[in-house]
C-alpha cells in the first residue's frame, strides 16, 4: 500500500475526517479559485485609492470656496450671518466628502487586515491626510482649476450661483455682483447678480487683501442703501480669480 | 519518494491541499479535536451539532484555501471561520434557549480563578458550578474572548484575527467579560 494510501486510510478513521471528505467527494466541491479572492481585493483597494483622491479633491475645492468668502465685518451683527453661512457651505462637497469616507472606511475594513484598525481611527486618519493633502492641492491651485472644470457641468454651476446668490440682499445690507463702471477707487458701479445697476460710494469703506477695483471684478459689498439705487459700502470684498 | 505529511508545517499543509485532498484530511485530523472542544466551549451546541457545525467549518475551510492569508497562523485563520460558523449557527438556533450547558472543563477551572483573584481556598467542583452558570449568563461575544484568552491560550492579536476585531477592542472586551464574570461571581455568592 502506497504511503497516500496508508495516510488516507489512517485519517478516515476519524468520523469528522470520513464525513467532511465524502461531503467534498459527494459535491464535487473545489477550491475556489485564487482570482476570485484576488479580484476583490483588487476591487476594494480601488474603491479606497478613487475614494481617497475624491477626499482630497473635495476638501482642496471645500478651503477654495471658504476662501472665496468674504470676511463678514463683525458689526454686522444685524443680519442673519448664519444663515449666510449656511448658505455658502459647500454641502454638495460635504456630502461627497462623507459618502467616501464612509466608502473608504468599509472597504478598508473589508481588506484582509483592515479588521485590525477601528473605525475611528480610519477615519480620523483619512480626514487628516485629506486635509494635509487637501490643503496642497488648494495651494497649489489644483483645488481652483478642478472647481473651475466642474463648473462646466450646468448642475455643479447652479450649486456656485446658489453659493453666490447668498451674499444678495441689499436691503438687509449686502448685494453681490459685478464691476460695471470706475469712477474712483471710491466711487464704482456695479451691477447685481439680478442685473440691477448701483452705484457705490466707497469713500469710508474698507477694502481687505486687495485694495484696487478693476473692470468685471466680481464682488460683495457690505453696507447700506442711501437712496433708490445707491449703496453706502462699509467693507468691500474683491472675489478675482488671483485675488490670493 | 513522498515527504511524510507530519514534517510539513499547516501552512505548507495548507498550500498543499490546493491540490491534494489527503493534504487536507491531515489539516482535519491535526485541528478536528481542538476546534470541537472550542466550539463547544462557546456554544453549549450538543456533540452532534458540534461535529454538524466543524464539518461544515472545514467544508468551508477546504472551498476558501486559496484566501488563506500566509501571514497569519493556519490556526488562526482556521479558528475564525470555525468561530463564523459557530456564530452564523448559533444566531439562526438560538441554542441556548434550549437550555444546554457550557462544556468547562477541569484545566479551565484551573486557570481562571488567578485572574479573577477569587478566594485562594474556593473549592473546584464548586467553582466549576460557578463558572459553568456564570458562563451559561454571560453574552456569546464576551464568553469566546474569555475561552479564547484563557482556554486556547490565545495572545490579544491572535484573538484579534480570529475574531477579526481590533486588538484594543479584545482588551476592551476581555476587561468587560472579566468584570461581568466577577459581578455574577459576587452576587451568587451572596445568595
Amino acid at each position: 500500500m502506497s504511503y497516500r494510501n496508508q495516510i488516507k486510510k489512517k485519517n478516515m478513521k476519524s468520523p469528522i475526517v470520513r464525513k467532511t471528505m465524502a461531503k467534498i467527494e459527494e459535491e464535487k466541491l473545489r477550491p475556489k479559485s485564487a482570482w476570485g479572492f484576488r479580484l476583490k481585493s483588487i476591487s476594494l483597494w480601488i474603491l479606497v485609492v478613487v475614494g481617497l483622491l475624491i477626499v482630497v479633491l473635495g476638501s482642496g475645492i471645500m478651503l477654495e470656496v471658504f476662501d472665496k468668502q468674504p470676511i463678514v465685518p463683525f458689526f454686522f451683527s444685524k443680519f442673519s450671518i448664519v444663515l449666510i453661512i449656511l448658505s455658502t457651505i459647500s454641502w454638495f462637497w460635504i456630502a461627497t466628502l462623507i459618502f467616501s469616507i464612509g466608502v473608504i472606511v468599509i472597504s478598508l475594513k473589508k481588506t484582509k487586515k483592515g479588521y485590525r484598525y477601528s473605525v475611528v481611527f480610519i477615519a480620523i486618519s483619512i480626514l487628516l491626510l485629506s486635509t494635509g493633502i487637501g490643503y496642497a492641492t488648494f495651494k497649489s491651485g489644483v483645488a481652483k482649476l478642478a472647481d473651475d472644470t466642474f463648473a462646466h457641468v450646468p448642475m455643479y454651476r447652479g450649486m456656485m450661483e446658489h453659493r453666490d446668490s447668498a451674499w444678495m440682499n441689499p436691503e438687509d445690507g449686502f448685494l453681490s455682483g459685478k464691476v460695471v463702471e470706475i469712477r474712483s477707487q471710491n466711487n464704482f458701479s456695479c451691477m447685481d447678480l439680478y442685473g440691477v445697476l448701483w452705484q457705490i460710494d466707497a469713500t469710508e469703506a474698507y477694502f481687505g487683501r486687495n485694495r484696487d477695483i478693476e473692470m468685471q471684478d466680481k464682488v460683495v459689498i457690505f453696507g447700506d442703501i442711501i437712496s433708490d439705487g445707491k449703496f453706502k459700502a462699509i467693507k468691500v470684498h474683491i472675489r478675482r480669480n488671483d485675488f490670493k | 519518494m513522498d515527504i511524510p505529511f507530519s514534517d510539513k508545517t499547516d501552512e505548507e499543509l495548507a498550500e498543499l491541499s490546493l491540490n491534494s485532498q489527503i493534504a487536507f484530511s491531515n489539516l482535519i485530523k491535526r485541528y478536528e479535536k481542538r476546534l470541537l472542544r472550542y466550539i463547544k466551549r462557546i456554544s453549549g451546541f450538543s456533540d452532534e451539532e458540534a461535529e454538524d457545525s466543524l464539518q461544515d467549518a472545514f467544508v468551508k475551510m477546504y472551498r476558501y484555501l486559496a484566501n488563506f492569508d500566509t501571514s497569519l497562523s493556519f490556526s488562526a485563520w482556521a479558528y475564525r471561520i470555525v468561530h463564523n460558523q459557530v456564530i452564523s449557527q448559533y444566531r439562526k438556533n438560538k441554542i441556548r434557549a434550549h437550555g444546554n450547558s457550557i462544556h468547562v472543563s477541569d484545566d479551565f477551572i484551573a486557570q481562571f480563578p488567578d485572574s479573577l483573584n477569587i478566594e485562594e481556598d474556593a473549592d473546584n467542583e464548586l467553582l466549576s458550578k460557578y463558572l459553568k452558570s456564570v458562563l451559561d449568563k454571560i453574552d456569546i461575544k464576551y464568553r469566546e474572548v474569555l475561552v479564547l484568552y484563557y482556554f486556547e491560550e490565545r495572545s490579544y492579536q491572535e484573538i484579534s484575527d480570529i475574531l477579526m476585531k481590533p486588538s484594543g477592542t479584545i482588551a476592551t472586551l476581555l476587561n468587560r467579560a472579566k468584570k461581568k464574570c466577577l459581578i455574577e461571581i459576587k452576587s451568587r455568592k451572596k445568595i
